[in-house]
């Protein structure tokens, strides 16, 4: 397995999944015209990742998107989702999510995913 | 057409509009139109919160045309086959910013939209939210586009109820309009 690595765009985020170091990047903006196209092989590499990595190791994800859409959105809660059912099974995962002070909106997202999450750390962090 | 370009700027100009485009809708609309507005809400020194409120209403109302107008050009050597119409504007009004848009849909689809945005526009703001996680949680990808959700995220960046008309083009078309006050 190799490190998962897809630089940003005007309407993509930069995505580093690193295999060596276990602390993951999504950064910049996702607004894509199909979010299934650009995020189905992102979700493909997360779950062989998650079923290869032992238990013991601490896996963190650091968002920080400066704007995404709705359809994006949903994507998140999929894959914050994806994790939980991970955590349930014993994985050691916690989520930094990265919001500008400035943008109300930023940490309203942030606190309303935080809510919906038990198992996995849902840590919101002001950037 | 010439000697009309003119009024027709002045009339946009009365109205307010710091911006509008009318024609085929794409991707590359949506980021490089998108991008200057954010530019220009900037020099104007509008806050972070309020900026990205606007864009964000464009996004998913250029969106919206892209994946739903019913009026569309197609060519078999466009990389996409098709190319969907509608219009969009930004303007301000006293204090805020708006975002107008608007795209033909069929009649048979009308009562399910006019449905879904009384829905909408009638809750408050803890009840959107909860109808948006709600529906983040409803949608599956493979059925919807997504729109019911977008309309759901602008009425939640909207700092006034949402404003829409559909207009009856023909037995099989109308004209939707939409306005977001944010």
């Amino acid at each position: 397995m190799q490190t998962l690595s897809i630089a940003k765009t005007e309407s993509t985020p930069k995505v580093l999944f690193d295999i060596n170091t276990h602390t993951h990047y999504i950064e910049g903006e996702s607004y894509p015209e199909n979010t299934n196209i650009f995020y189905q092989p992102i979700f493909d590499w997360l779950c062989e990742y998650l079923k290869n990595t032992p238990n013991e190791q601490k896996i963190s994800f650091n968002i920080d998107l400066v704007y995404f859409n709705s359809s994006s959105s949903k994507v998140l809660m999929d894959m914050f989702d994806l994790l939980e059912d991970f955590g349930e099974n014993g994985k050691c995962i916690e989520i930094n999510w990265l919001y500008n002070e400035e943008d109300e909106s930023s940490q309203e997202y942030g606190e309303e995913f935080a809510e919906d999450y038990e198992i996995i750390k849902f840590n919101l962090i002001k950037k | 057409m010439l000697d009309n370009l003119y009024e027709l700027k002045r009339q946009l100009n009365s109205n307010n509009v710091i911006f509008s485009f009318c024609g085929p809708m794409s991707q590359k609309v949506v980021e490089g139109v998108g991008t200057t507005v954010k530019n220009a809400l900037a020099t104007d020194n509008v806050s972070p919160t309020v900026s990205m409120k606007v864009f964000g209403i464009f996004v998913e109302q250029v969106q919206n045309v892209i994946h739903y107008s019913e009026d569309k050009i197609s060519n078999e050597n466009m990389i996409d086959n098709e190319l969907r119409l509608g219009i969009i504007m930004i303007g301000q009004c006293s204090e805020n910013y708006f975002v107008a848009g608007g795209n033909k849909i069929k009649n048979i689809h009308v009562q399910k939209l006019d449905d879904m945005l009384q829905k909408i526009i009638s809750m408050d703001k803890e009840e959107l939210k909860d109808y948006y996680k709600q529906k983040r949680r409803e949608e599956n990808e493979t059925t919807s586009k997504g729109g019911g959700l977008g309309f759901v995220e602008m009425a939640r960046k909207s700092s006034k109820p949402m404003e829409y008309l559909i207009t009856k083009i023909d037995n099989d078309y109308s004209f939707f309009s939409i306005k977001v006050i944010v």
